[in-house]
């Protein structure tokens, strides 16, 4: 069996890791312009903008998750019957 | 705009870098995820066609191993147990290969929804850049950040003695009073200007207002003598009366 353990899950982890440090940037940024952005325009940009961005990458840092725990289970499904 | 409240303008570019950051990373990190799937699928389906051909030589070796053993009676039949056993063990090798492709194109096949909603809301938010490019522009003018003083004007009439609005500038003299609303930011000149017209011959006004002043300009109107005081929430006036 070519399949190597690990190698798929790994890219994986990289590309999870890479989503969620610009998440928590992201995060950090919209938190502070929640607290000095004050007005009803801010309301306004948050609904049709921010919420939708924010919401898209903390859904896919889940799916990507649960992607992850799949692909390790067939590495070990794999490897186990080499 | 009276509703305009922000404490910092800096905020505007540090979002708009954060869409252009994520539009940039994020969908190349997930496409370097979906090729790592692919990847992954690639090796199985070789795999798969190996252990294919590996169970259809085995069982032709088990068929020639029967055979000899048949001739031989029983001769060889430590050969054909270990033949079974690579048969059992390149069967149960296929159907793991067979079950984690099925499984491996269930995946991709979700992987490919939610990168293509990705996509597809990141492409909605991305006009946010240039909304946000604009509001710092009308928040840089609102709180009046980029001072012209060629833009200073005033003029002089007999009975409301003046009331002028341009775009940058609006000068009124009440009374005794100077009334200076500025959509730009102060600096000495226009402060010295203004000082200076009050002090000419045939203005008998000595006082001046400043109105919609913005909290960077009140070490500057403080330095000049101005009083400063609030009117509003975030809306601030300054005042001074000069010796004439």
């Amino acid at each position: 069996m070519k399949v190597s353990k690990g190698t798929a899950s790994a890219k994986i982890e990289n590309s999870l890791t890479t989503l969620e440090e610009i998440f928590e940037q992201n995060c950090i940024i919209v938190n502070e312009a929640e607290r000095i952005w004050t007005d009803n325009l801010n309301k306004q940009f948050t609904r049709k903008y921010v919420t939708p961005f924010m919401e898209i990458q903390q859904k896919s840092i889940g799916e990507l998750k649960n992607l992850l725990f799949n692909i390790q289970s067939i590495e070990t499904m794999l490897n186990n019957n080499k | 705009m009276s509703d305009f409240k922000v404490k910092d303008i800096l905020i505007f570019s540090k979002l708009e870098m954060r869409f252009d950051e994520t539009d940039k990373t994020a969908p190349q990190a997930l496409e370097s995820g979906k090729e790592a799937i692919e990847e992954l699928k690639r090796d199985i389906q070789v795999n798969l066609v190996e252990t294919k051909q590996e169970l259809a030589s085995a069982q032709q070796d088990l068929i020639e191993a029967k055979a000899i053993a048949d001739l031989d009676n029983n001769a060889g039949h430590s050969d054909t147990h270990a033949i079974q056993q690579s048969i059992q063990q390149l069967t149960s090798r296929l159907n793991s290969l067979q079950n984690a492709l099925a499984q491996i194109d269930a995946l991709l096949t979700k992987y490919n929804q939610l990168q293509g909603s990705f996509d597809y809301v990141l492409k909605e938010c991305m006009p946010a850049k240039k909304e946000l490019v604009l509001i710092e522009n009308i928040a840089k003018k609102y709180l009046a950040l980029h001072g012209d003083s060629n833009s200073f004007n005033y003029h002089q009439s007999s009975s409301i003695k003046y009331d002028q609005k341009q775009d940058d500038v609006d000068v009124r003299e009440v009374g005794d009073t100077f009334h200076y609303t500025t959509k730009n930011n102060l600096n000495q000149m226009v402060l010295d200007e203004l000082e200076g017209k009050l002090k000419e011959p045939g203005y008998t006004g000595n006082k001046i207002s400043i109105d919609n002043i913005s909290q960077s300009d009140f070490t500057l109107l403080e330095k000049n003598g101005y009083e400063i005081s609030k009117i509003a929430p975030n809306e601030y006036s300054a005042f001074k009366e000069l010796e004439k």
